[in-house]
């Protein structure tokens, strides 16, 4: 009797203790994956308790590192954004990596592991297809190149090194209790930051910003609806847009290259070799060459050198959702009440937390830098310093293509490329899972790049590239994007500007400019392949040299343009240019309605101040209703509408076209653009198919009355666009109902839209949910459910006290800061903080707290 | 007097060593002090429960609450002061099951001789 009370209450608590010492997948989901360790979490003195921080912001501190080279003075400002001060490069960019770790450890971390293909080892067997597809997608592979880039240049080695070190140092004092909360709700540790990590971070940025293509559905439309429709219905060009470089700008090429013919074969030999696109159908493989001697292993790396290899990828960089996008303008002298020049930028990304940026002041001899940076990078992003300001907007270019491959029949490891046969490299990837299995993927590697999709043990569920295709990216190119940023931080000059950009290769960016001169210019830059009009628009031929990619446009040629005679310069994702630049860049750029409404604006713009430029950036008229909702209610057959409709009618009649977070008009017409063209397109609606855009929409509503695409398929009868716009109408009050109730007054835009930010790992108690906010798609302040600015700059370059800012967050990653979050009411309010641009150390007035950095040992 | 003692070595163990002190501390203390069983699980539980609670309390206090009321719904709690509550008794919960276990591991040797 006693040893067996003793035993069971022995092994109860022993088993309690093991129980609530272990994370627990199988009890309770929560949206972190499962469970954290209990035991651990909840014990008050090293669980998450300890991330709780104090109100009071502790004094100033001094802290001991030893591999730092001369004493470095953190100032913190009153939002806890750090200005330092460093006496060399090394120390300089060593405190970076320190202080942006002391505040974003597990973000930096977390996003080089979900780029590198390597979720699985913190959240278990459900990350491996993700990880499988980064790695296939060559993330790691492109990374890797990237570091060789930067390894090479002396300049951005010291800083990546550096910074490295930095994020290091803090890692090496970090006790287990002062882990940053994520780590202990999923349970893991930080491990040493590397190099790599840096060119990973900015290979996720480009995979964000270019990794997308229509190839594949438009190759599929084209199938279905031959070229003259595909020509009709996805022009090159807008009907009327305003391009990222004015109309009318000369180009004065320098280095012009002959232009690479036309093919007009292109479309037809993808009719006849590729019928269906499911199908698949292998191209007819010519059997004397099958006996051809195998070339040899060739890597991509290799081919690149070569002269004689024009390689042949485009990617079009098209967002995902509809309406992301970034705003950059500026306008000179003659426009501003002070007759300097204004530069504003607000990047629109999927907003989370924590926040995408970090601000940081960066200064040493030869710099004096103030800006975002992205956690895990070196040095300013988008930013200013004493003479200059820049900001950026994604570029939209095609720079990534894909190739249908000519395998050897029965093989998918031999393939034909211009009469030769090729091998596959293969690339091993070794994804750890956790609980201690591993996956091992071999990832074909083609002239082009790899094979993402494979229909033996990857296969394609309707993505957008298919089985056995191989993608020719730009990211996966050897570039150095921290050597630019260490030029532009430092650069006080249009010229030394430039030279900065020179080094800016992916993702692609609007880099829009302004200085104290009062100059202000505006670069479509980064590596776009030279290509014939059109190539990569379908999925190319991986079997013909044509089809391959150009070299790169040279950098004088890219389309730019300095003091413009409107006096501003602007881009919203729209066309680069219009059609008298000689290069291709893409057919499917941005709607143009947000860069029209930004046009419209500046040109009418006098006597500007930056709060003018401010106001701009939450601008909520809504471009798209202002074209076509007169016509639409014009067309409104008032004697067939229900009360309900009818009340709904009146408001919509009477909407200032105004996208306000309150407003009912926003819902209403939202709804009905939406059902309008789906309706207008039911052709398209089969999934693999893609939709005309939307300003195509806009041209078949006013110009294009009588046209065909109006009737609905599944009727006999053929229908008007009368009937579609009044179908398309009552089911958008129809389905407002079913899920908004019948009071119309319920229906208010910011309900409907429900803007959310959310924490990275989707836990809603750190996220902030249906946030009052106006704004939409394709609007300035393009504030969608899950996008939208990302921060908010204003800055009058040169003069003091004139540089504002904000991002929706703070500068800490802890979600038991008060600077987690700090930033956001000024964020949904519009409103901008002014930044603290301190010119030498003795600026410090304001400051909160300083941290000094020595060298020695703790 | 003897979970004082407990109670101010568990204070200083806590902060060097891994949370599952809270029982093996109490089972040696408990199979060298003799005591009732349930004496020594009820009050090693209140002991505990009142290190974990004030220990959380002070740090929630400096807090303004702000990370427990993330945690607290989180974990669909209501309130920040009953997360503190079933934080503080899972402790506490353990540290008395440690007791007892040796509360009871002293009456086995006590039987051997």
């Amino acid at each position: 009797m006693k040893y067996a009370r003793f035993i069971f209450t022995f092994l109860l608590t022993l088993l309690l203790i093991l129980l609530l010492n272990a994370k627990i997948p199988f009890l309770i989901s929560t949206p972190a994956g499962s469970l954290p360790p209990i035991g651990r979490f909840v014990d008050p003195f090293h669980g998450f308790w300890n991330n709780a921080d104090q109100a009071k912001i502790k004094s100033d501190q001094l802290v001991k590192i030893p591999d730092i080279r001369q004493a470095v003075t953190v100032y913190y400002d009153q939002q806890m954004i750090p200005h330092i001060f460093a006496s060399n490069n090394y120390d300089l960019y060593f405190s970076q990596g320190y202080v942006t770790a002391k505040d974003r450890l597990w973000q930096m971390e977390f996003q080089t592991l979900a780029a590198a293909g390597r979720i699985s080892e913190v959240i278990g067997l459900k990350g491996l297809n993700y990880d499988r597809l980064q790695r296939r997608l060559g993330m790691v592979y492109g990374a890797e190149n990237s570091l060789k880039a930067i390894m090479a240049d002396p300049v951005s080695r010291e800083i990546v090194i550096a910074y490295t070190a930095g994020i290091n140092a803090w890692i090496a004092q970090l006790k287990a209790e002062d882990l940053p909360l994520e780590y202990k709700l999923l349970d893991y540790k930080p491990e040493s930051w590397t190099p790599l990590k840096v060119a990973l971070l900015q290979r996720s940025l480009s995979k964000v910003l270019t990794g997308e293509t229509e190839a594949r559905a438009l190759t599929a439309n084209l199938h279905k609806f031959g070229p003259a429709v595909i020509n009709d219905l996805f022009p090159d060009f807008k009907f009327i847009e305003s391009p990222v470089i004015p109309t009318g700008t000369k180009w004065n090429f320098k280095n012009r290259l002959s232009r690479v013919p036309e093919n007009k074969a292109l479309v037809n030999n993808l009719l006849t070799g590729y019928k269906t696109p499911s199908a698949n159908r292998p191209l007819p493989f010519p059997e004397k060459l099958a006996a051809l001697k195998i070339s040899g292993t060739v890597k991509t790396f290799e081919l690149l050198k070569n002269p004689d290899y024009q390689p042949s990828l485009e990617s079009s960089v098209k967002e995902h959702i509809d309406g992301i996008g970034s705003n950059n303008w500026a306008i000179d002298g003659t426009k501003s009440a002070d007759h300097h020049a204004i530069l504003a930028n607000d990047p629109h990304l999927t907003l989370s937390l924590p926040s995408i940026w970090y601000q940081i002041q960066l200064n040493a001899p030869g710099i004096n830098v103030y800006g975002v940076s992205l956690p895990g990078a070196p040095g300013v992003i988008i930013g200013f310093n004493e003479h200059i300001s820049w900001g950026v907007t994604n570029v939209g270019a095609d720079v990534l293509d894909i190739y249908r491959i000519n395998w050897l029949p029965g093989s998918k490891e031999k393939y034909l490329y211009d009469g030769k046969l090729f091998q596959v490299r293969k690339r091993k990837e070794t994804i750890m899972i956790r609980g201690g299995q591993t996956f091992t993927d071999k990832v074909s590697y083609t002239l082009f790049g790899p094979v993402v999709y494979s229909s033996t043990d990857f296969k394609s569920n309707g993505e957008q590239f298919p089985d056995d295709h191989a993608i020719r990216w730009v990211a996966h190119d050897s570039t150095n994007e921290v050597k630019s940023s260490y030029l532009i931080n430092r650069a006080s000059t249009y010229a030394e500007f430039t030279r900065g950009l020179e080094y800016f290769n992916s993702p692609a960016q609007n880099f829009a400019y302004a200085d104290d001169k009062g100059h202000i210019a505006q670069w479509v830059n980064g590596n776009f392949p030279i290509k014939r009009k059109d190539q990569g628009r379908f999925i190319l031929d991986g079997s013909k040299k044509e089809d391959t990619w150009g070299p790169f446009i040279a950098h004088d040629d890219l389309p730019h343009v300095l003091d413009p005679p409107r006096h501003f310069i602007a881009s919203a994702n729209q066309s680069s240019t219009d059609s008298t630049y000689p290069y291709y860049l893409n057919w499917n750029f941005g709607n143009s309605q947000r860069s029209m409404r930004i046009d419209d604006l500046l040109t009418k713009m006098v006597n500007a101040n930056t709060d003018t430029l401010r106001l701009m950036q939450t601008d909520i008229y809504n471009g798209y209703a202002s074209l076509i909702l007169p016509d639409l209610l014009k067309n409104l057959r008032q004697d067939k509408l229900t009360v309900l409709e009818i009340a709904a009618f009146k408001i919509l009649s009477r909407w200032n076209l105004q996208n306000e977070a309150d407003a009912i008009s926003p819902s209403i017409f939202e709804s009905w653009a939406k059902n309008l063209s789906r309706d207008i397109w039911d052709e398209f609606k089969d999934p693999e198919l893609m939709l005309p855009s939307r300003d195509r929409t806009i041209h078949l509503l006013l110009k294009e009355p009588e046209s065909i695409w109006f009737d609905n398929q599944r009727t006999p009868i053929r229908e008007s666009k009368s009937d579609i716009i009044n179908s398309s109408f009552k089911r958008s009050i129809d389905s407002l109902i079913k899920n908004n109730g019948r009071q119309i007054a319920n229906w208010k835009w910011f309900e409907i839209k429900k803007t959310s930010v959310k924490h990275l790992l989707n836990i809603d108690a750190f996220s902030f949910e249906n946030l009052q906010l106006g704004g939409g798609s394709n609007i300035i302040d393009a504030l969608t459910a899950r996008t939208g600015p990302s921060w908010r700059m204003v800055v009058e370059p040169g003069q003091t006290g004139k540089a504002f800012g904000v991002y929706p967050g703070g500068q800490s990653g802890n979600p038991g800061s008060f600077y987690y979050d700090n930033l956001f009411d000024y964020w949904l309010k519009g409103k901008l903080f002014t930044l603290l641009f301190m010119k030498t150390e003795a600026d410090n007035q304001t400051i909160n707290s300083r941290m000094i950095l020595k060298p020695g040992t703790l | 007097m003897k979970y004082l003692f407990l109670f101010l070595i568990l204070l200083v163990a806590q902060y060097y060593g891994p949370w599952y002190l809270i029982a093996i501390v109490p089972f040696f203390i408990c199979s060298t002090f003799q005591s009732k069983p349930a004496a020594d699980f009820l009050f090693t539980l209140v002991t505990v429960f009142i290190l974990w609670f004030l220990v959380a309390l002070f740090k929630d206090f400096r807090n303004q609450s702000l990370l427990s009321g993330k945690i607290a719904e989180m974990f669909h709690l209501h309130s920040t002061y009953l997360l503190i509550v079933v934080c503080s008794l899972t402790g506490a919960v353990i540290a008395g099951l440690g007791a007892l276990s040796g509360n009871y591991f002293r009456d086995l040797l006590r039987v051997k001789k």
